[in-house]
């Protein structure tokens, strides 16, 4: 007995369960011969997915690509829309008679004429101009409501780099008439009941209460916050990190348009609240929205009145809906012959819109250093925890670094926010660090970073972080190539801008006639 | 459409004369004109054909390219005329094909009527006094009519070649001499590497539908680029 790997079974089928059969079903071979592996998709008819999820990252155009949707299909069918940018507005202080401070943290990585900007924009122009635009046309573009492509730009491409707006319910139907009738994933609808290990610990089936006992090789766990095969059945313990991350609540709302040509903004629109931030996002039928918030510093009701305030007038007629959420993640991904992917591998908080990123990772790492047989496992399990557990804790000196910068004292959530003890060592090093230099590509030198030096860049001096070039000024000699620089960048942004139809546009136009794939 | 393009209506339009040109002056400043499949051999003798994407759908079309910058024209100038072959769609002007109206499926003749061959008193007629079509507007509406089923044809050919992933965009980048580089973005051409590998089934069928000689025309047309660049080096010689 070889123990050959050829049955995966995933339990769930919400984004995490949908995307990761997909994902394995088009890189794995699922052919019905003797290497064939079979996937098979179980979930429950009766439990409803978590249905908020609806920013990405710009690496879902690779995986869209990498599982073979079309990106019109997908716009037409996911109500889907693009997404530029985070625009961060009060992060960094509390309004103040009307006016906010914002920036963007833009997909579009900053321009390198051949030398790293920032120092210059630190020793001489952040008087003048703010980072995101020395650097990007973007920003502008996110500004003036224009989309990241033109109709003849072909699919995945763009004129600006860009993510996605989707409805999670429309996403997950779309790849479930994907995963089976392109990738062969078997679905079945039942709900399932209890778990059956061996003697060595592995799952060795699961059953359900209307589809009789299911077994397999491989088990992933996508069952959301239940973590039904890890958690409760493998006894995976859970790493809480609501010491860093305070927020542990969401209330969400779904906003209608005013009319069916109402501008559609390009970019999230993150707005710090007193106790955590609202998330704004633009769908072609409505937005999404929701207040993320610590129940430490505020309760439920005072969040709801929140979430109403920042909507206006259109949250009268509008129902909510309130999420508790988990903070932290599973001190394991994959313990015997079980894989946790989304939810129930753990939640961070949707700041950055990481988890979906997350599962698109771990799903493609899991094909990478997929085992052939059992024997192999614990190697490919060892693997996977390590890389996966780096690319969380990155995630979290990523997201605390956006509440860590604010100099917002007005309520006890931001004040607690920004003490040290309340920050991993990983950041606090890096800050210290930059403190003296700016951010280099040595400081984040794993494939598996998740977030890069440029993201770094936008966050840190969209914040106005303070990097002290005092007495290293004279190392930064291109001064001169700056001005040029500043100069060619406002005539390409003029210029870029004025080819750029609005977004509302332009998903009408790919409603209308559809993008082409070359 | 555009606004200043009528409906030809017989009410309207009864006195209203037409006169014919040879210098085609509505070309000046138009860098493409759209091509039908069946004139890709007659263009190819003049100017470079393309394929490029409407601005608003994203449809392809065939093009033949006239100039590099968006309103330059090297091949119909004041001066002189630089080709000897003019495309049905130079020809047709003024006159367009265009649905009756919005959500109809019926066309209808529509004209420019500011185009200087449109006048009150020199020309030949449209309509006769009775607001009867004339001669002359029988042999438009024949053209008209001929060119669309060829569009149509052409419409299929393009779909055929993108079905069968025999287009790729261009990177094409020219030195203009003095005037620096230029690079042409935005135009498809049929891919030869492809189209050495094609399967037999495949050529089968662009023999059969008589689509070779036109793929073959707009490959080697591809060559008359150098002939533009000449042209843009004599216009900005003799400034
Ligand atoms: C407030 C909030 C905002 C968020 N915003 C973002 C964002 O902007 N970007 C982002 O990337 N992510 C975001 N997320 C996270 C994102 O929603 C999830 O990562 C994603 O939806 C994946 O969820 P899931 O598939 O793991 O879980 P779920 O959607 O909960 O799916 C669980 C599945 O398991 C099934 N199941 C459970 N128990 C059983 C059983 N016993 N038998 C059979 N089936 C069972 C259920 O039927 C369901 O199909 C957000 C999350 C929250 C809470």
């Amino acid at each position: 007995m070889t123990n050959s790997i050829r049955k995966v079974v995933i339990v769930g089928g919400g984004t995490a369960g949908w995307l990761t059969a997909n994902i394995l079903a088009s890189q794995l071979s699922t052919q019905k011969d003797a290497h064939g592996i079979d996937i098979c998709l179980v979930e429950s008819p009766d439990i409803p997915t978590i249905g908020v999820g609806e920013g990405t990252v710009p690496t879902m155009r690779q995986t869209l690509k990498l599982i073979g949707l079309s990106e019109t299909e997908f716009v037409r069918e996911c109500d889907a829309t693009f997404k530029q940018s985070i625009n961060f507005v009060d992060w960094l202080y509390p309004p103040e008679n009307g006016k906010h401070h914002a920036y963007q943290h833009l997909f579009q990585y900053p321009a390198n004429p051949g030398f790293d900007l920032t120092p210059y924009w630190l020793l001489h122009e952040h008087h003048n101009i703010r980072y995101e635009d020395l650097v990007s046309a973007q920003a502008q573009a996110c500004h003036a409501g224009l989309a990241p492509k033109k109709i003849t730009t072909k699919e995945f491409d763009g004129v600006f780099d860009y993510a996605y707006h989707l409805d999670a319910a429309k996403f997950a139907a779309l790849l479930t008439k994907h995963g089976i009738q392109t990738h062969n994933v078997q679905h079945i609808l039942a709900n399932v009941t209890s778990v059956h290990q061996s003697a060595n610990g592995d799952i060795a089936s699961i059953e359900t209460d209307s589809a009789g006992i299911i077994d397999g090789d491989l088990f992933i766990d996508c069952t959301g916050f239940a973590c039904m095969l890890l958690g409760d059945t493998l006894g995976v313990p859970f790493e809480d990190k609501n010491d860093m991350l305070f927020v542990d609540h969401a209330v969400a709302m779904q906003v209608p348009y005013a009319d069916d040509t109402a501008p559609i903004a390009s970019h999230t629109i993150a707005t710090a609240q007193e106790a955590g931030w609202t998330w704004d996002i633009g769908l072609t039928q409505r937005r999404g929205t929701g207040y993320v918030y610590s129940s430490q510093y505020t309760d439920h009701d005072t969040a709801e009145q929140v979430l109403r305030d920042y909507i206006g007038p259109a949250a009268a007629q509008c129902e909510c809906r309130h999420i508790p959420m988990r903070i932290g993640y599973r001190s394991e991904f994959w313990r015997n012959n079980c894989i946790a992917i989304g939810l129930s591998a753990g939640f961070l908080e949707p700041l950055e819109a990481t988890a979906i990123l997350l599962i698109e990772a771990t799903a493609k790492l899991v094909v990478e250093q997929f085992p052939a047989t059992r024997l192999s496992m614990s190697h490919s399990a060892k693997r996977v925890n390590t890389i996966t557990r780096y690319g969380w804790d990155r995630v979290i000196d990523f997201i605390k670094l956006h509440y860590f910068l604010s100099r917002r004292t007005d309520t006890q959530f931001w004040i607690d926010n920004t003490r040290p003890e309340t920050a991993p060592d990983s950041l606090l090093e890096r800050l210290e660090a930059w403190r003296h230099r700016p951010p280099a590509e040595s400081d984040f030198f794993s494939k598996y970073e998740i977030f890069q030096l440029e993201n770094y860049q936008y966050v840190l001096y969209g914040m106005d972080f303070h990097t002290d070039l005092s007495d290293s000024r004279k190392r930064y000699f291109h001064q001169l190539q700056t001005q040029e620089f500043r100069q060619r960048m406002a005539k390409y942004q003029t210029h870029v801008l004025k080819g750029l139809p609005t977004h509302r546009e332009l998903i009408d136009q790919i409603r209308l006639h559809g993008m082409k794939a070359i | 459409m555009n606004k200043n393009i009528e409906l030809l209506d017989n009410n309207k339009h009864r006195n209203l004369k037409l006169k014919s040109t040879t210098r085609f002056e509505h070309m000046y400043h138009r860098n493409m004109v759209p091509l039908v499949a069946n004139e890709f051999m007659h263009a190819a003798i003049n100017f470079p054909i393309f394929f490029i994407k409407e601005a608003n759908t994203a449809e392809f079309k065939a093009v033949g390219l006239l100039g590099f910058d968006q309103d330059e024209n090297l091949y119909f100038t004041p001066e002189r005329l630089n080709t000897n072959y003019f495309p049905l769609n130079v020809q047709r002007y003024p006159f367009v094909l265009t649905a009756e109206t919005a959500e109809s499926e019926n066309f209808a003749i529509a004209i420019d009527t500011t185009s200087n061959l449109v006048s009150d008193t020199d020309g030949q007629r449209l309509f006769t006094d009775d607001g009867e079509p004339t001669d002359n507007l029988h042999k438009v509406s024949a053209f008209l009519s001929e060119l669309m089923t060829k569009e149509l044809a052409t419409k299929k050919f393009i779909d055929y070649l993108i079905d069968n992933d025999l287009l790729h965009e261009a990177s094409l980048s020219l030195a203009l001499g003095d005037d620096g580089n230029t690079s042409l973005n935005g135009v498809y051409k049929v891919n030869e590497e492809r189209l050495d590998e094609i399967e037999p089934d495949v050529l089968a069928q662009l023999h059969k539908r008589h689509y070779l000689p036109a793929i073959y025309a707009h490959l080697t047309s591809i060559g008359q680029l150098q002939r533009m660049v000449a042209l843009k080096r004599m216009k900005s010689q003799s400034k």
